[in-house]
């Protein structure tokens, strides 16, 4: 029941996107949508290409040698993913404009006046959406490569170089290819996220896909046309889904470690070291750390102006309505889990699953979802009040904060059940029934043995909620009551009017809160690693 | 008085849920097969104060058996009764924690969040704080943990986590103490000592115990009795030995340990023919016309003599392997002779030369004879 209600945005969208075409949509079809599909799929493939070409050579040179200062570098270069990628947009145009510190260097070295003298690549553009997207979106693919080049057995790679491969070729025949399964898993994340991107290309005024969502329900404000192309990008997830199971069907087979061999790294010397080196801090520098430093820059600088009252009121807002969401979503996680346990049988999955599809969805596509059975119960209440001689009680959930926190949730909660589905399963069930022939009742036995055991998922859970809510802007824009802030939607509000300076302190908190996932997520993976 | 009852109980596969609820936990009324059947027209009863290993081959539904005893399971059919008092039967299954039942897992399933005294301390709701803290200390005396009450399952050696665990399900006062493979995670050098001492503490505690194992070593030092299941039934039941010398079937005897079988005949009350010649009998055989009989015959049973000129009575055999078992030495020997080829085992003290020739002797014993179905033939 729970599970279909969080699962109906998904059904709605689709019944909404088969209802005939409205005029809007034809129009949009015959004239720009087009242009919107190709936009997003270069998007997509373009991330796609530039994340591998910088994920992969990072990922061999972490997993496989030892340069120096590696174990710093290796939680270094996820970083990115903390930033907001509007944020680093704004910061790169402001550096790479006409007007910016970059070309004026240039004109100062070589004379140049005016713009007529040289050509100099246009930052907002799909390219500079495609390069700044890729950036911080690479730590993905980057991440599971790693992990999976450093699942690979060593003897594969002796096995290949004993019959007669050289070191590359063996790297191109035996190493790449068995990582295979995690490189497309992670461009399929990569490209869901290119897709859902609504404020890098919305910054750079290339129409996709995602802005088109945007403008139809909140310029046009036709719901039909904006759930059809909604439902257009939940089809290119969905590819990205499958292409995502299709490559790990036959993983099993890939991963056959016994686990008991030490790794041997690759020394370095010379210009590979170098190189290697390079590469690394290059993605680390331009991903995180001059982005940082340009906004502490900027706070430092405008600071009288930044730091005032709408800081606190709208970091407010982020934490009330993220908060609520996480604790929601982690009562849902919850419950599903135990339910789940004490079942134990085929159906029982079913309610998990459906909850967790929300994740896969990108935000605005959601946020549509989300409006149309919102809408239908608000005019369904209305319509009830006034039956019964009652004064209509206007849009209590639609144009509420309750929307947003549905949304989140929906969005969300996959977390959450994911993190307390895994803390339940490492709890031995034998534990279960020694604990009921011990004289415990169903309910005894959640509060007694499994609460307390799975009291650090649950928190890990909530956690991830409540930062994955502060960041989320594309749907808390399309739902946010009128004249609502949260910190995400204040800060790309003060981008797309080019004053990313007076919001920095808040875009460095988002910044800040997006590390902490991070952190949590270097350290389980350095305990793996030990064991 | 009987401690456990179990008349023809069977139980399925997909019926295993944790939710036993006593008002309408009814099996559902849905037709199953009997491949879906782990356990059917399953027997057993077991005698206070009685400890019965249940051994059989992993996967024949020994687990099983305990959680439906348990009660964390829902038979299909049959009734189970604890001390006269019927807790599964087709109209009512009791739930778990009415049943007053002790049970020690595999991994021990101490909570891994409660000190050691908090895990003894769990199942006591109803003493007073005075009360607890006597009996956890009782407990932990009597299994030789006394002073780390406050150390954590983690802190523990696996044989001291085992022993927690007993604590744990002693302290309840259960009527029945239910063991799945309690040892099988310890490690050898202390397996022995630990099941010998645990074996005391439930003599000394006079509890009933059902304890299962794939192990027969294990089973032989920890129980009185031994129930070998098979098919989802229990096949025999009986004190090691008897089991060992006389098994029902073709299944317990391979199952309980090796043996040699041989095409037999029954010539008369106390002779038997087989290739070997005539095998004597220290028990009456049912005599018949039965041409397809088998001799199963214990490696102990088969002595090697040094090939003597003198007495040709006994058939010649070479030696092939030879192994050193510490007290004994077991040797396969090739045997050629009138009607075909036979690989035989022998159990002996003193050594053979490897493929040197051998004379054969049967001791004279109580015969074991199978019938063409695996059957035991009775008198």
């Amino acid at each position: 029941m729970l599970a279909l209600l969080l699962f109906s945005p998904v059904i709605s969208l689709v019944v909404e996107a088969l209802a005939p075409a409205g005029e809007l949509f034809d129009h949009l079809w015959n004239t720009v949508l087009t242009t919107y599909i190709v936009n997003s799929v270069l998007l997509i493939l373009g991330v796609g290409v530039l994340g591998a070409i910088l994920a992969i050579p990072a990922a061999w040179v972490m997993a496989n040698t030892n340069i120096p200062g590696k174990s710093q570098l290796q939680w270094l270069l996820v970083l990115p993913l903390a930033m907001p990628s509007y944020v680093i947009a704004y910061i790169y145009t402001d550096l790479l404009e006409f007007a910016g510190p970059v070309q004026r260097l240039l004109r100062a070295l070589t004379g140049w006046e005016s713009a007529a003298d040289y050509s100099f690549p246009e930052v907002r553009s799909l390219g500079g959406a495609i390069i700044i997207l890729a950036l911080v979106l690479y730590p993905y693919l980057y991440l599971l490569t790693r992990t999976a080049f450093l699942e690979q057995s060593k003897s594969q790679m002796l096995a290949s170089r004993l019959l007669g491969c050289s070191q590359l070729e063996s790297f191109a025949r035996v190493t790449l290819p068995m990582a295979r399964p995690a490189i497309i898993t992670g461009l399929a994340l990569m490209g869901m996220e290119a897709l859902g991107d609504f404020a890098t290309v919305s910054y750079f005024s290339v129409p996709t896909l995602t802005t088109a969502v945007y403008d139809t329900w909140l310029g046009y404000g036709s719901l039909n046309a904006a759930a059809k192309i909604s439902a257009m990008m939940l089809l290119v997830v969905m590819l990205l889904i499958s292409g995502e199971k299709y490559s790990r069907r036959k993983q099993q087979l890939y991963q056959k470690n016994t686990g008991q061999e030490q790794r041997e790294l690759v020394e370095l010397s010379g210009w590979p070291k170098w190189l290697a080196l390079g590469w690394c801090w290059l993605l680390v520098t331009l991903g995180f750390l001059l982005p940082s430093l340009v906004l502490i820059d900027y706070i430092i600088t405008y600071f009288d102006t930044s730091w005032n009252t709408e800081l606190f009121e709208y970091g407010l807002n982020s934490l009330l309505v993220s908060g609520s969401a996480a604790a929601v979503a982690c009562f849902i996680a919850l419950f599903l889990g135990v339910y789940q346990r004490l079942k134990n049988s085929t159906f029982s999955k079913i309610p998990a699953r459906l909850v967790s599809t929300g994740y896969a969805m990108p935000g605005n596509v959601l946020a549509i979802g989300v409006l149309i059975p919102l809408t239908l119960s608000d005019h369904f209440i209305n319509e009830l009040l006034i039956s019964w001689n009652q004064a209509p009680v206007g849009l209590i959930f639609s144009g509420s904060v309750i929307t947003l926190v549905f949304a989140y949730v929906v969005r969300f909660s996959a977390v959450a059940v994911g993190s307390v589905e895994s803390s339940l399963g490492r709890v031995s069930p034998s534990l279960d029934m020694a604990s009921r022939t011990l004289g415990c009742n169903p309910q005894e036995m959640v509060r007694r043995i499994h609460i307390p055991l799975i009291r650090k998922g649950l928190l890990a859970g909530l956690l991830l909620v409540f930062i994955e809510s502060m960041k989320e802007l594309p749907a808390t824009l399309l739902l946010r009551p009128f004249n609502f802030e949260t910190l995400a939607t204040w800060v790309f509000q003060y981008v797309s009017d080019e004053q990313l300076e007076y919001a920095a302190p808040a875009a460095l908190v988002l910044v800040l809160v997006g590390l902490i996932p991070l952190i949590m997520l270097n350290r389980s993976l350095e305990r793996q690693e030990q064991k | 008085m009987i401690a456990l009852k179990i008349t023809e109980l069977a139980c399925a596969y997909n019926s295993m849920s944790h939710k036993t609820s006593n008002k309408r936990g009814l099996p559902r009324k849905k037709t199953l097969r009997n491949s879906d059947l782990v356990l059917s027209e399953l027997d057993l009863s077991i005698e206070d104060g009685e400890i019965v290993c249940l051994l059989g081959r992993s996967g024949c539904g020994k687990s099983t058996l305990l959680k439906a005893i348990a009660g964390l399971i829902q038979p299909v059919s049959g009734t189970i009764e604890l001390h006269g008092k019927e807790v599964s039967s087709s109209s009512r299954v009791t739930p778990p924690e009415q049943r007053g039942i002790g049970m020690i897992f595999q991994d021990y399933a101490l909570f891994p969040h409660l000190t050691v005294f908090d895990n003894i301390a769990f199942g006591l709701k109803k003493l007073t704080s005075q009360q607890i803290k006597k009996r956890v200390q009782d407990m932990l005396e009597l299994v030789n943990l006394y002073g780390l009450e406050k150390r954590y399952p983690h802190e523990l050696s696996g044989g001291q986590q085992q022993r927690v665990a007993i604590a744990r399900a002693l302290a309840n006062e259960p009527s029945i103490l239910l063991l799945d493979e309690p040892f099988s995670n310890i490690d050898s050098q202390v397996r022995q000592h630990l099941v010998r001492e645990i074996r005391d503490i439930l003599k000394q505690q006079k509890v009933a115990g059902l304890f299962v194992t794939h192990s027969r070593e294990e089973g032989f030092a920890f129980a009185d009795t031994i129930a070998v299941m098979g098919q989802g039934r229990i096949m025999q039941q009986g004190t090691a030995f008897d089991i060992y010398h006389h098994p029902n079937n073709r299944f317990i005897a391979d199952f309980m340990g090796a043996g040699n079988v041989l095409p037999a005949r029954i010539e008369d009350e106390f002779h038997v023919s087989t290739p070997l010649g005539m095998v004597e009998s220290t028990h009456r055989l049912p005599v018949n016309n039965n041409e397809n009989l088998e001799l199963f015959i214990r490696p102990q049973m088969v002595e090697l003599k040094p090939v003597n000129n003198k007495e040709n009575s006994y058939p010649q055999a070479s030696v092939i392997r030879q192994q050193f078992m510490g007290k004994n030495i077991r040797s396969e020997i090739h045997l050629d002779c009138c009607q075909g080829s036979y690989q035989l085992v022998s159990e002996h003290s003193n050594p053979v030369s490897e493929n040197s020739t051998v004379q054969l002797n049967i001791v004279p014993h109580s015969l074991v004879l199978f019938d063409a179905d695996g059957q035991v033939l009775k008198n």
